[in-house]
């Protein structure tokens, strides 16, 4: 790191140091700590009462919980696509987005988890499904690989943010909290080059190894809907249809998360148009992709038009759910492709804005495949209330869903409180080695 | 008025020395064969011999009786969780449901809900107006769990919650079920049901250990379904809708005997599926049912007729 | 009009009913059907009375449950009481006689059985009776020239000893778990003067591992013998091929029984995934172990 000046040096630490939140930040976290309260009074509701509290009945038995919780593995299938895939393919421009997307994965998958627990009828039972777990079933396959890929990930967040850690002990005040923190998880480093090397190829194995457990449990999960019988889930295209979305969401929450670290933390020279422009380029790719597991998930049993699908496609086009499902499609993807063509389209803010565009349909594009199958049963609805047939979620699920949702944000606005979002050291060195070049 | 057992010299008969003798009769609901109540029953029985108990005739007299002849109900041994997991060794349940007897009148359900205290609003045998095509037949179609030879709600649950058992039944341990509800995103016969609410029980039933055979007493946040009685045939009696059913709808045997009744009739099994073209539902999804169907034909009731019956459906 | 109709679906005992609800004290309570009936399994064994209660709902009659009959032998006195039972859901309550009633059982003729429902809340007193005339089958099993022969010969106790019972409905059936299934040519058979009757088995059924089954003669719920039958096991099914199925190592059985490939692969996997993760914490503490010998420069 000789070649770069001291001077630039300490421009690039002072820039990338965490800082202390400014008024836009308290608002942010304060809004955020509320709304896990909101979702905490919900969830203390339905502790009590059951899921008796949730608009959920027998045929709609699976809600906006299983929904969230498919859209929180999705999204955390961007740590992989971002930090492995691009460091393998040795994408040069991927420094300041990694670890980004890296919290991103954890925060999203620790909420995963969480939500399976909430949508339990049983949750104090939790412990059945170390006790008495059976192979044969998917969902022990899904809690393995969802244990799997939350501990790939918080060894993908921890190695590379070793070299950071004596600048930020330097950086904070002595015998401060944070300071403290600093030093437990690494006052070890000393930047010698064996360190160097054992992490890099710690790095390096995780990079190849968290591709493959990335594409399980996302697999695995596409698999909680397709190992059935029911219309609209039983595809054998599921698992690349779910893979595909949850790599377009996935670079959609990081596009979101650039801009606003961007803005917040003036990091313009770091978070260039220039990563924008690419990740704009990646984005239509990935939403094309994913138009196309569309058009062949809905057009192909719709040529068909079988007695059993008719039901559930007839309430997705022209029924009960057609101004989500045709919103999700134009919002979630047909409009950030039109946009995003265009390289004005790639700018920061029209890319913010594709990215929220991305995330929300997104979430509800998981809602329309989880619920609507289940209220097109094989056997007609009979001797059930009216309200059976229908499914109309309650201020509690509401409540925890939004509570679960700010809860994951809170997780990355505290991370980034602590730590660096862009990784100083490998900053510098990027810098310096272009500065040779 | 005092409620001493004692005075036998009193010519009025107190109506509580009556009703001590009432207490040795058991509860009589279907969740009572693994009654703690019988070994109390027997308990007392021994301390009572020799009392006499106070009994009015038909004339008016008073006849003075042992207790020990206070008839404790009959004590059925109680199944471990291990032998409910396992059933019955050598059997092999089936039930077979006439279409062309079945007129909506839901006598079924309404015994089924009664014996096994399925919440309101919710029903263990459905009864659905079938019409499946525009210009094809409507007929009345009762369905319970399939007990699929190999069910695909089994096959999802992750703790062993539900399970196959050797005489073709499927099982429920609501002590066990984690809540997940993955078996009723599995089954393509939607027969599962969900207590979303905390189940609403007599206090003698919520006393009961949970047996997997009656499903009572059932748990908030589990899930249940039609369990097909198996606590009734050990007892040698037929589940509670194939007796209520007063048009003879359902059949239920073991299929090892090949002989099932539907409590008036007798038959054959295989003859009766043959003679009559029996045949399971969604057998192209290979879950291989329990329960055959004998199609609506040479019916005894006009479809129209088990209209009326439809607005009777609980709500 | 409706009145008459009511009456016309009437039965004797109802109108007995009737005539005992004008005498009744409380007119609130409700009138009550009892049935007796009196069944025996075995030859010497001792007999069980089956009780029913219902009550007119509508047109028709449904089962009550919870009432509690006081049932006695010969008379109603203490000295007859047998016991005292309570209906089930379904409108029935058992009581096998105790017992202490062998010797009397044994020594009579006629047996007289009396159901009585007393001082109840809800319903009217109501009894009913029944006389039994003592019976039993004698059931021989026989196979000659691959032909097989069910004969039933009918006792009735007369005079202190068994007699012959002619003109006799009986019934020759296989036992099922739920149910008897008929096992004669035909449905029903009548004894001759020897108080005899015999029919060909001719069934080919299922029987238990062995291929015994039993085949049992049974008088059903005749007004002068009540229900009475007698049984044997012979080798006459065909034996049950054992079903291994349940031990087999499926997709739908229990975690014990996981097929071998679901148990194999994805613990390889698991093993492997996780000896790196472990592997890797292990490179976390030799990163440390460097750092705190390393002196700092």
């Amino acid at each position: 790191m000789s070649t770069l000046s001291q001077v630039s040096i300490n421009k690039i630490t002072a820039d990338l140091l965490p800082k202390k939140f400014g008024k836009p930040g308290i608002i942010w976290t304060t809004v955020l700590v509320m709304l896990s309260i909101g979702g905490l009074i919900g969830y203390f509701r339905q502790l009590q009462s059951g899921l008796s509290v949730t608009g959920m009945r027998d045929y709609a038995s699976w809600g906006i919980y299983i929904s969230n919780f498919v859209f929180f593995v999705a999204i955390s299938l961007v740590g992989s696509l971002i930090t492995a895939i691009f460091r393998l393919t040795n994408v040069s421009w991927r420094t300041p987005l990694t670890r980004i997307s890296e919290i991103i994965a954890v925060s999203a998958i620790i909420f995963a988890g969480l939500i399976i627990i909430i949508d339990m009828g049983r949750p104090e039972r939790f412990t059945n499904l170390f006790l008495h777990g059976r192979l044969q079933s998917p969902i022990i396959w899904d809690v393995i690989v969802i244990t799997t890929y939350l501990a790939l990930s918080l060894l993908f967040l921890y190695f590379p943010l070793l070299p950071d850690l004596p600048i930020m002990i330097k950086h904070s005040r002595a015998g401060s909290v944070n300071q403290k923190i600093y030093k437990f998880i690494g006052s070890f480093w000393k930047g010698t080059a064996e360190q160097f090397r054992i992490s890099e190829s710690a790095v390096k194995i995780i990079s190849i190894m968290i591709i493959p457990v990335a594409l399980a449990i996302h697999t695995v999960t596409s698999w909680l809907f397709a190992t059935t019988y029911r219309p609209g889930w039983d595809s054998t295209n599921f698992g690349a249809y779910f893979v595909s979305g949850a790599f377009l969401v996935g670079s959609g929450g990081v596009v979101v998360a650039m801009y606003v670290f961007r803005k917040a933390y003036s990091l313009q020279e770091y978070i260039t148009e220039k990563h924008f422009n690419y990740m704009g380029k990646i984005v239509v790719m990935l939403a094309l992709l994913y138009l196309y597991f569309n058009i062949n998930e809905y057009l192909v049993p719709a040529f068909k038009m079988k007695k059993a699908e008719e039901h559930h496609l007839m309430s997705l086009f022209t029924g009960e759910f057609s101004y989500l499902f045709w919103s999700a499609i134009l919002v979630g993807m047909i409009i950030p492709i039109v946009v995003l063509l265009f390289p004005s389209g790639r700018k920061p803010l029209p890319m913010f804005v594709m990215g929220v565009c991305v995330v929300v349909g997104a979430w509800f594009k998981r809602f329309l495949i989880v619920t609507p199958t289940l209220l097109s049963p094989f056997l007609p609805i009979s001797n059930s209330p009216e309200s059976y047939a229908h499914y109309h979620p309650t201020w509690e699920e509401w409540a925890i869903t939004v509570g679960t949702l700010a809860g994951a944000l809170l997780i990355i606005t505290v991370f980034v409180r602590l730590f660096p979002i862009i990784p100083i050291h490998e900053t510098i060195e990027e810098q310096s080695k272009a500065h040779k070049l | 008025m005092n409620g001493n057992a004692e005075s036998s010299g009193s010519k009025e008969i107190q109506r509580r020395d009556f009703l001590k003798g009432v207490l040795l009769a058991g509860i009589s609901t279907s969740c009572s064969t693994k009654d703690p109540f019988t070994e109390a029953a027997k308990r007392e029985l021994v301390q009572a011999s020799g009392e006499t108990v106070q009994l009015l005739s038909t004339t008016g007299e008073i006849i003075e009786v042992d207790k020990a002849f206070l008839k404790p109900i009959e004590e059925i041994p109680s199944t471990t969780n291990l032998e409910e997991r396992m059933g019955i060794k050598g059997k092999k349940f089936v039930m077979v449901i006439d279409l062309s007897h079945c007129r909506n009148l839901k006598k079924c359900q309404s015994a089924c809900n009664h014996a096994h205290f399925v919440s309101d609003a919710q029903n263990w045998i459905k009864v659905h107006a079938m019409h499946e095509g525009e210009h094809t037949a409507s007929y009345w179609q009762p369905t319970t769990c399939m007990h699929c030879e190999e069910p695909p709600c089994v096959k999802v649950c992750p703790v062993d919650a539900t399970f196959k058992r050797q005489d073709g039944i499927v099982g429920i341990d609501a002590e066990r079920c984690i809540g997940c509800r993955f078996c009723m995103a599995a089954c393509p016969y939607s027969s599962r049901v969900f207590n979303w609410d905390k189940p609403v029980l007599p206090p003698e039933v919520l006393a009961l250990n949970y047996s997997s055979e009656t499903s009572c007493p059932p748990k908030i946040g589990t899930v249940s379904k039609c369990d097909f009685c198996p606590d009734m045939a050990r007892k040698g009696e037929l589940p509670h809708c194939v007796s209520a059913c007063p048009n003879g709808v359902f059949y239920f045997g073991d299929m090892n005997e090949d002989v099932i009744t539907n409590g008036s009739d007798t038959v054959r099994f295989s003859e009766l599926i043959r003679d009559r073209s029996g045949y399971r539902l969604m057998e192209d999804l290979g879950t291989k049912p329990s329960v055959y169907y004998l199609p609506p034909v040479d019916r005894l009731f006009k479809f129209e007729e088990g209209l009326k019956n439809q607005e009777a459906s609980r709500s | 009009m409706r009145s008459l109709r009511i009456l016309s679906i009437a039965s004797v005992w109802w109108l007995f009913l009737l005539f005992m609800d004008v005498s009744a004290q409380d007119a609130e309570k409700v009138t009550l059907r009892l049935d007796l009936t009196y069944h025996r399994q075995e030859n010497g064994q001792l007999p069980m009375l089956r009780t029913s209660t219902m009550t007119k709902v509508g047109k028709r009659f449904e089962p009550v449950h919870d009432v509690e009959i006081n049932i006695f032998f010969n008379e109603e006195t203490s000295k007859g009481f047998l016991g005292r039972i309570k209906t089930s859901d379904k409108g029935t309550a058992f009581l096998t006689i105790p017992n202490e009633f062998t010797y009397e059982l044994d020594s009579s003729a006629a047996l007289k059985f009396i159901a009585t429902v007393t001082d109840n809340e809800k319903f009217e007193d109501v009894s009913s009776e029944i006389e039994i005339a003592k019976a039993q089958i004698e059931l021989t099993l026989n196979e000659e020239d691959s032909i097989r022969i069910m004969k039933a010969k009918v006792l009735l106790f007369e005079e202190g000893s068994w007699k012959p019972a002619p003109e006799t409905e009986i019934k020759f059936v296989v036992k099922r778990l739920l149910s008897d299934l008929n096992a004669g040519e035909e449905e029903l058979y009548t004894t001759d003067e020897l108080g005899e009757a015999s029919s060909e088995f001719k069934l080919n059924i299922p029987g238990n591992a062995n291929g015994d089954v039993i085949i049992a003669a049974k008088i059903d719920e005749s007004d002068v013998y009540g229900s009475i039958s007698s049984s044997k096991a012979v080798k006459w099914g065909t034996p049950l091929m054992s079903d291994n199925s349940f031990a087999k190592r499926t997709l739908w059985s229990t975690r014990d029984k996981t097929p071998w490939w679901l148990l194999i692969f994805p613990n390889l996997i698991i093993a492997s995934v996780w000896g790196v993760i472990l592997y890797l914490i292990y490179q976390i503490i030799e990163i440390r172990k460097i750092g705190k010998t390393h002196k700092n420069l």
